[in-house]
């Protein structure tokens, strides 16, 4: 595609540049990142906003890390715009769906190298183009599929097939669908084998039922464990005979060797933003880092362990300094979803005086790295995917996110963003009453389908988050006048 | 009648539901009276909220959010400062309540009746409508607990009591009230 804006004016080449891009690398992806953005339906204009305003208002551009966690996010996304390359020179692309164990699906990788690629799209769009373009693309995207945005279907799945089928992004030659959390994703799967036009790839589909007694500790139980690990075992072969590629044991060990090493800093990382007064780092910046704990990559976890290496150190600066994103003492919150998905959530409460700190729907890394037994490396992938609160029965999940809290206190917990959600969904209220009163910190309910902006806007919750903003500060003051 | 009228968004329609019950009482609160009042057809108001229930919600959200807001500024400020923690915020609520109840009796009857016994369990509500709530919240001994619910009660019911004039008392005996209840039966607490 003809490119005209000037090289001097060209937000597409300043988003790179900004983030960490060399010259040498800029000039080689420039093509393929502009038309791959406007093929996405990005104007010129959307691209500047978020080069010169969006980002830098939510992001702490400031932090080198920062920017080079962007950077490696972007690498991912050109790979993206490249799958239809690498179909075209004959190698294999393997999609998956959120979420998964990263190093289950890269273990393909490490076997076949540059002959196989992966790729998470429903990542890519919901959680990296969509909170940084500050675009929605759930009422931007014309439904191909008949899946509506108003039909309440899960939007990270929607946006995946219709880009498939709209021609957006390539067919792979096989998704690996993950229905370990909820079965809305192998559903999805069915759907389009039903509509023959459009079924042009392969699909390999891994579920688990959801059928542990109320409160067991499911990653200690070994039938259950033994049980996941065959059928993730017997997912990978049969991906095996789509792609050629075989992954032996000693890909998956490498693969988790990495993804172990990178929750071991993420872990650092978690450390210092709970337990530093005042609070350094945002929840914007620090949640990005940790959602590479249910995605993968295909240009390898390093580009991101890199940008957590340096993050940390700036960190550990911050907090020698006492830099604090709000006064000492300030109250903190956590709260049950992917914040840096709405961003504008995490800013609001900061106005109030209030950080958002962690969220709980990722396990602290410690959890999964202590629970690994080396005895087989698919049991063990197993035992950190069932330390995972929102992998597990709802008991389950109400010790392992009381623990979470326990070890990280807060002020207040807010709840409610995946009341649209199969899985998450229906036991969230409970789920928030009883973590309350295990632990006796207040848990607040927000409801809304925060994927969709149309349900879920600044302006259409402000007096809700306002409610648990004053709540939680005269909460706070008459703690502190103890 | 201007029917085929847009709205700027759904805080119109609570505001305009919130005049309604201030003006003419909880009853008079109807899909009819509320496209007549914001000059719209009936099915506009769907195209924001699903029915009256979600419409009492949003105008016991908008309600809290004036009150929590007003409790902040004042409890950031000296009022009542001779006294302890949890009779100064006593007062300051009793305060708070008394002149709303003389502003807007209408709306606080609906407030203190319909809306609490509606949605004292609300997901979204549950924390703003138990005035004592943050205080016992965290606590296991149940018997402090108890005190602390038993507070809440009375204070509420001498709020009510004022707004529905069974019992109509000024500010200072209102303030003089909760101080007396909250002394009474938190003490030891």
């Amino acid at each position: 595609m003809k490119r005209d804006i000037k090289p001097d004016s060209d937000p597409y080449r300043l988003l790179l540049e900004m983030t960490e891009f060399d010259s040498e690398e800029v000039e080689s992806v420039l093509n393929v990142w502009t038309d791959g953005l406007r093929l996405f339906g990005l104007t010129d204009a959307e691209v500047a906003y978020a080069a010169e305003k969006h980002i830098p208002e939510y992001w702490d551009m400031s932090l080198r890390g920062v920017r080079l966690f962007i950077g490696a996010l972007f690498r991912e996304v050109i790979e993206m715009f490249r799958m239809s390359e690498y179909l075209e020179r004959g190698d294999s692309v393997v999609y998956c769906n959120m979420p998964v164990h990263p190093a289950c699906v890269y273990a393909n990788k490490v076997a076949g190298g540059d002959r196989i690629h992966i790729c998470q799209p429903d990542y890519l769009i919901a959680s990296v183009l969509e909170p940084l373009f500050n675009r929605s693309f759930s009422t931007n995207i014309t439904s191909v599929s008949c899946m509506s945005a108003d039909c309440m279907h899960c939007e990270m799945n929607r946006y995946r097939i219709e880009a498939q089928m709209s021609g957006m992004l390539p067919s792979p030659s096989v998704t690996w669908n993950w229905g370990l959390f909820c079965n809305e994703g192998p559903k999805s799967e069915e759907y389009l084998s039903l509509m023959d036009e459009y079924k042009k790839w392969d699909y390999v589909i891994t579920t688990f039922p959801h059928d542990a007694t109320m409160g067991s500790a499911e990653y200690s139980d070994q039938i259950r464990v033994s049980y996941l690990a065959g059928r993730l075992r017997s997912s990978q072969s049969e991906l095996t005979r789509y792609t050629g590629v075989t992954v032996t044991d000693d890909d998956v060990k490498r693969a988790m060797t990495g993804y172990e090493r990178y929750i071991s800093k993420l872990e650092v990382l978690t450390d210092l933003v709970c337990r530093s007064n005042p609070q350094p780092l945002s929840c914007n910046d620090f949640t990005m880092m940790c959602a590479l704990q249910h995605a993968t990559v295909n240009g390898g976890i390093a580009p991101f362990e890199e940008a957590l290496d340096v993050l940390i150190e700036e960190v550990r600066e911050r907090v020698c300094t006492g830099y604090g994103i709000l006064p000492s003492g300030s109250a903190r919150i956590a709260c049950h979803f992917t914040p840096y998905c709405i961003p504008w959530f995490e800013k609001i409460f900061r106005e109030n005086g209030i950080a958002v700190s962690y969220s709980l729907f990722f396990a602290p890394a410690s959890r999964q790295i202590h629970c690994t037994v080396n005895d087989d490396v698919y049991c063990d992938i197993v035992r950190q995917w069932l330390n995972n609160p929102s992998a597990v029965n709802m008991g389950n999940e109400v010790d392992l996110v009381s623990d979470i809290l326990e070890d990280n206190p807060v002020d207040g917990v807010v709840y409610g963003f995946f009341s649209f959600d199969r899985w998450i969904g229906g036991i969230q209220k409970t789920m928030a009453r009883m973590v309350e009163s295990r632990t006796g910190i207040a848990h607040y309910y927000l409801e809304g389908d925060f994927w969709n902006d149309k349900r879920f806007s600044m302006s259409e919750r402000l007096s809700r988050i306002e409610n648990i903003c004053y709540h939680i500060k005269i909460k706070h003051m008459m703690n502190e006048s103890e | 009648m201007g029917r085929n009228k847009a709205l700027e968004g759904k805080e119109q329609i609570i505001e305009a539901a919130e005049t309604i019950i201030d003006r003419d009482g909880e009853d008079s609160l109807s899909i009819r009276n509320l496209s007549r009042e914001l000059s719209v057809a009936p099915m506009t108001i769907y195209n924001y909220l699903k029915n009256i229930d979600d419409i009492k919600r949003e105008v016991m959200i908008k309600h809290y959010n004036e009150v929590t807001r007003k409790l902040l500024v004042d409890l950031s400020g000296d009022i009542h400062r001779s006294y302890s923690k949890i009779e100064r915020y006593a007062m300051i609520y009793v305060d708070i309540y008394h002149d709303l109840c003389n502003e807007h009796p209408k709306l606080m009857r609906f407030v203190l009746d319909t809306g609490i016994s509606r949605f004292a369990n609300d997901a979204e509500l549950r924390h703003f409508i138990r005035p004592f709530e943050m205080f016992y919240s965290g606590k296991r001994d149940s018997e402090t607990k108890m005190a602390y619910h038993m507070c809440e009660e009375l204070i509420l019911t001498m709020i009510r009591n004022h707004v529905e004039k069974k019992d109509v008392i000024s500010r200072e005996e209102m303030e003089y009230r909760a101080r007396f209840i909250v002394d009474r039966m938190l003490r030891g607490s």
